[in-house]
């Protein structure tokens, strides 16, 4: 009884112990801050790049990809039950024009309502955030509507920032903004003009219907005329202004000069849809013994999508399957033999399947089994279907081991910075170790007393060492409580940080991220308090020791 | 009642003070009746603390036979050790020897946690307490409880320590220059109470320099350079 009742009057009343349970508390901190924030961003990676690409990726390694894509996923489906969707896709780069702007980017052919089976595309898209049927060719009073809310946007921004004192005002910004507005407008009419012409171009046909629907002698030949006439050059005019859905493209959000970030993390886009957009594509899929000549065609900017991964988002552009297959030269080759007129020589080919799995195999280690399933999928196909994938067989990945480059990188520096905080952390162990070396220097007088009235060398010891593990886990409390709470609200505190010294620590230009990672784990929170108890114990177990060897009759006579 | 509280044999004991051996105590012989008041009076350095620390069991002596109680010191484990000085034996030093973290009730109460475990304790607990008050209330200290020992006079903290050594009801109690820190009038005070308890049956060896002191003692051993005069 006496033990606890000593460690814990001590822990109240030595002032000195208090040093020791700030040096837990603050080493706890500092590792529960960093581990979260890593984890945090790590967590934000990994969903990134399974919304990006599905739990399986199927890889053609020939250059002319892989072909039967189609009938490979209807057996794929029946092979491995686990499949619960899966799309082609293909992959290529070229150059990418808006304006007088040129980016080299790299485009990914999708085919819309199967890719948001596999993946999260609809997250986080300008006009169609969120929406379940996603596409090329969406209503276009929503593409008014979300360029004028856009428009909101700046203009609320601009007025915030004017209103800011001179010396604090951001005038390149507000230039800017000034831009982006501009062209936010110009769609805007665009877009109206658009819409206008759509309803003037049904109501002529309804004309025209009529007029045609009259009898011989009452229809008026020069209307009809003129009706058809007019009706031609609004079409031409749409054709050319707001092309038809599979001349339209999706535009990742983080190309360069496509959009930028305010300090405050507000994303202003200074190409909204409507505009036109330029795309040179290599045809890669008709192979490498032609010279190749690149396909140039014209596009219609329909969106913007992201996926968090600043490396995909900044250069990639999203177009319609079959568009992008057809100027890859990766469409279907008809035999050149005119005795077998319509005989497809080389069927059509994506470079990629993705592959969505049913969220009961999900898992990382089901899905390496699946993975595995599906390679012996791809072997049984290729052996009945030659065409397949040609002479190297195509494989398969999981969504982990195809981003490994990118996960890997954030996993290792976690490992790094959580090792090197870990190392410093074990400072608090020397600290506890000073703290109670010199608190058992001081006690030796009380150690002689408790074992003068009866106490044993072990209660001695015991009291040193409760006091000490009470103390590693008062500091580990305080410093995870501590932790915690700034990991919460720190975009909060970095806002604070921002107005009080006007330093961003975290630029939101430059990540992609609205808002800084703010996740606690709390197998984390466990670990680290065992990890505080340990070091604790680690620290106070030779004062302990010491105070328990001491001879009652030497304490008693210290002086 | 016959048996002896503590019977000493032939007592050695050296010290060894970097490459010196002090012989502190050189065949010292002893016995102590249940009920007397023994003083021991000698210089400083002649052995007297080394002695009370052997008779409490602080300590080994390096030859000769100790009982105490019936019980022979050299056959005694540590636990065993250990409990008897807990239960039977109390211990006033000179200096107090006071947790200065603990306020005077629970200084006192101190040996009678040492005395029983966790759950014995919740039992005791309440009848603990109650009997550190009647003891601090006698020796004029119960207005005192909730004093930490630095808000004490010496005279108070002494008396807190003796009401600390017969909380348990030793059997003995050993005091060590119990009055050599204090003034001669407090010092007097300090020696009434010992006669006190002494009148109501309690077994004392004091040990002390002051022969005037010792004069309230129901016998007297002089002890010189670690022998019995």
């Amino acid at each position: 009884m006496y033990k606890l009742f000593l460690c814990l009057r001590y822990l109240r009343r030595r002032y000195l112990a208090l040093v020791a349970v700030v040096a837990v508390a603050l080493c706890v901190a500092m590792v529960l801050i960093v581990v979260s924030l890593f984890d945090g961003f790590l967590y934000k990676v990994e969903h990134a790049a399974r919304g990006l690409c599905g739990d399986i990726v199927v890889d053609g390694y020939s250059i002319s990809g892989i072909k039967l894509y189609d009938e490979f996923i209807v057996y794929l489906k029946d092979e491995v039950p686990e499949v619960e969707a899966a799309t082609p896709v293909i992959y290529t780069y070229g150059l990418l024009r808006v304006g007088s702007r040129t980016n080299t980017v790299q485009i990914c052919g999708i085919r819309l309502p199967e890719r948001l089976a596999v993946t999260q595309f609809q997250r986080d898209m300008f006009v169609q955030d969120g929406w379940k049927n996603t596409s090329f060719d969406p209503p276009l009073e929503h593409l008014i509507s979300r360029t004028e809310r856009h428009m909101e946007l700046i203009e609320s921004i601009i007025q915030r920032e004017s209103s800011k004192p001179d010396d604090k005002r951001d005038e390149h910004l507000l230039h800017r903004l000034y831009a982006a507005e501009n062209n936010s407008a110009r769609q805007r009419e665009m877009l109206i003009t658009v819409s206008l012409l759509r309803k003037t171009l049904e109501m002529k046909r309804r004309e025209l219907q009529a007029e045609q629907a009259k009898p011989a002698g009452l229809r008026n030949d020069e209307k009809i005329r003129q009706l058809t006439e007019r009706m031609e050059e609004v079409t031409e005019w749409l054709g050319k202004n707001f092309r038809p859905p599979e001349k339209r493209v999706i535009l990742g959000l983080g190309l360069a000069n496509m959009s930028f970030r305010t300090p405050d993390g507000d994303t202003v886009r200074l190409v909204t849809p409507g505009r036109r957009a330029v795309l040179t594509i290599l045809p890669l899929g008709r192979g490498s013994s032609t010279t190749i000549t690149p396909n140039t065609a014209t596009f219609t900017v329909i969106d913007d999508a992201r996926t968090d991964l600043y490396i995909i988002d900044s250069n990639t552009v999203y177009v319609p399957f079959e568009t992008i297959q057809e100027l890859t030269d990766m469409g279907a080759e008809y035999s050149a033999d005119e005795d077998k007129p319509g005989v497809i020589a080389i069927p059509a080919r994506c470079t990629q399947i993705q592959i969505k799995i049913k969220p009961a195999y999900a898992s990382d280690s089901k899905l390496i089994k699946v993975r595995q399933k599906v390679n012996s999928a791809i072997k049984k196909f290729a052996d009945n279907n030659p065409f397949f994938a040609g002479a190297i067989p195509a494989d398969a990945q999981t969504w982990r081991e195809k981003q490994a480059k990118y996960i890997g990188t954030i996993e290792k520096q976690r490992a790094v910075v959580t090792i090197m905080f870990g190392v410093i952390s074990l400072v608090s162990v020397l600290m506890v170790f000073a703290i109670f070396h010199m608190i058992v220097t001081q006690k030796i007088r009380d150690i002689g007393v408790v074992r003068a009235v009866g106490g044993s060398a072990g209660g001695v010891m015991q009291i040193f060492l409760g006091f000490g593990t009470a103390t590693a886990m008062l500091g580990s409390a305080i410093g995870l409580t501590g932790g915690y709470f700034f990991v919460r609200n720190i975009n909060e505190i970095e806002d604070w940080m921002s107005n009080w010294f006007g330093v961003r620590v975290y630029d939101r230009e430059v990540y992609l991220f609205d808002k800084i990672p703010n996740t606690v784990e709390p197998m984390t929170m466990l670990w680290l308090a065992v990890g505080a108890l340990v070091a604790g114990l680690i620290g106070v177990l030779l004062p302990a020791i010491k105070a328990g060897r001491m001879q009652p009759v030497e304490a008693l006579r210290y002086e | 009642m016959s048996k002896r509280m503590l019977d000493a044999r032939g007592l050695h004991k050296s010290y060894r003070m970097g490459r010196v051996n002090l012989h502190v105590l050189r065949g010292v012989s002893l016995s102590v009746e249940h009920g007397e008041f023994v003083a021991v009076i000698g210089a400083s350095g002649s052995g007297k603390s080394t002695l009370l620390h052997i008779l409490g069991l602080l300590d080994k002596s390096d030859k000769g036979q100790f009982i105490l109680d019936g019980n022979d010191a050299a056959k005694l484990s540590s636990r065993r050790r250990n409990r008897i000085r807990c239960r039977d034996v109390g211990f006033i030093f000179q200096f107090y020897h006071l947790l200065g973290e603990l306020n005077v009730l629970e200084n006192v109460m101190i040996p009678a946690k040492v005395n029983c475990s966790t759950i014995g304790w919740l039992g005791r607990r309440r009848r603990a307490g109650t009997q550190a008050i009647e003891l601090l209330d006698r020796l004029g200290l119960k207005d005192r409880l909730k004093h930490r020992p630095g808000e004490l006079s010496g005279g108070e903290r002494q008396r807190v320590a003796i009401a600390r050594a017969l909380i348990n009801k030793p059997k003995i109690l050993l005091a060590d220059e119990p009055t050599g820190n204090l003034d001669s009038k407090t010092g007097l005070r300090i020696m009434e109470l010992l006669k006190t308890f002494n009148d109501a049956g309690q077994t004392i060896v004091m040990v002390t320099h002051d022969r005037n002191l010792a004069a309230a003692a129901t016998r007297t051993i002089g002890l010189r350079d670690g022998r019995l005069k």
